[in-house]
């Protein structure tokens, strides 16, 4: 693929003419550091579109080959979206209405503009395009070449309207710039400075810087101590409590009350300290239902003492009998 | 007659009390048995002996 696109692109400027050409392919770019080397050296005033068709086509390397060439990538997945998309194409690619925009300064002032170079305008969408200036600038001439010939239109500074984060979009810009940037030999570590310069200036979001939030005021202040206190736990499964409790007529939902209350109310006179057990074992003034009663839980261990002592009681017995012989000179 | 008395009594105390103290003796003497059985493959599992590696307590 790359003499094709080679062959496409020789790198010249026409004033008199729109050059676009058209990648397309359904299978993958591999080389994709060559492509994109190609493409930056010979792109000229060329207008490259890039159309990806199925899965296989490489999807980086496709939308940065569009944004090099000025344009835009066209991905078709399926076999559905092929009348759209290729409407778009060529709606794109027949209304041209002013292409080699440039913008120069009016009167003394420097001029930073980004995107660099300005996009062409095409039917029904805009350009648009931030720039810098020093204070003295007075105007910016926005000169192209439309249907007619030359197009040529001046912009008052004085007249301009305020806006926020146009710095951001000027920034972005200018950032997406030094990255494609990365394509006309300059190396990882000159484009990441100068991505990073940027981004921290203008608090932007790049592959090499994020945004951290800080809360200033904390939720707790320092001054008010941490409080602790047991939460009424859910009982075993299988577990009755009206049960354990001997009370038929057991209200689950009294008891929690009843504990929250306690709660509530040791919290208030005793301060935020440690309260004291609220399980209903442990605690001898509990809640109704609970107080001075016992909690009859079944029995597992096996009853190896009583057994133990009852055989050795035996043992003894026999033992006993054995030495002292009650029948003695009795034998047959 | 007494004789055979005698030893029926004798026999029948020893054997009950054997089985009871068998019995009464059977869960504990599991549990110190087990405790030596797992402290042996414990040591085992530390020097390297087993093919099978010591997993963490999950």
């Amino acid at each position: 693929m790359l003499p094709a696109l080679a062959m496409a692109l020789d790198g010249r400027w026409d004033r008199t003419r729109l050059r676009q050409v058209i990648f397309m392919t359904d299978g993958a770019v591999s080389n994709e550091q060559e492509f994109f080397q190609t493409i930056t050296d010979r792109v000229g005033d060329a207008h490259l579109f890039t159309v990806g068709i199925g899965s296989a086509p490489n999807k980086h390397f496709m939308r940065g080959a569009a944004r090099q060439g000025r344009e835009t990538f066209i991905f078709i997945g399926a076999p559905n979206q092929v009348g759209k998309r290729m409407a778009q194409l060529w709606d794109k690619l027949a209304k041209p209405v002013v292409t080699h925009l440039t913008a120069k300064p009016l009167g003394e002032g420097s001029l930073e503009i980004w995107p660099n170079p300005i996009p062409d305008l095409f039917s029904g969408e805009p350009v648009v395009f931030a720039f810098r200036y020093g204070k003295d600038l007075e105007g910016v001439k926005v000169s192209g070449i439309g249907a007619d010939g030359s197009w040529v239109h001046g912009l008052n500074i004085e007249t301009a309207t305020p806006g926020q984060g146009i710095v951001k979009l000027w920034a972005r810009e200018k950032i997406a710039g030094i990255k494609s940037s990365l394509f006309q030999r300059k190396t990882p570590d000159r484009v990441r400075d100068g991505v990073l310069s940027e981004a921290l200036q203008f608090c932007l979001v790049t592959r090499h810087t994020s945004l951290v939030a800080v809360k200033k005021k904390p939720s707790r202040p320092d001054n008010i101590p941490l409080a602790t206190k047991k939460m009424p736990t859910n009982w075993p499964q299988g577990w009755e409590p009206s049960k354990v409790f001997n009370t038929p007529d057991w209200d689950g939902n009294a008891f929690q009350n009843n504990l929250l209350k306690r709660a509530r109310q040791h919290y208030k006179s005793a301060g935020p300290t440690l309260l004291a057990s609220a399980s209903p074992v442990a605690d001898s003034a509990g809640p109704m239902g609970a107080r001075n009663q016992s909690v009859h839980l079944p029995q597992t261990a096996t009853r190896a003492e009583l057994y133990l002592l009852i055989g050795f009681v035996l043992l003894c017995l026999g033992l006993i009998i054995w030495w002292t012989d009650p029948w003695r000179g009795e034998k047959p | 007659m007494k004789h055979r008395v005698h030893v029926f009594v004798l026999s029948s105390l020893i054997i009950a009390g054997a089985a009871f103290a068998g019995v009464g003796s059977w869960i504990p003497m599991k549990a110190a048995l087990a405790q030596i059985l797992l402290e042996k493959a414990w040591q085992e599992t530390r020097q390297g002996k087993t093919s099978i590696p010591a997993k963490p307590w999950p």
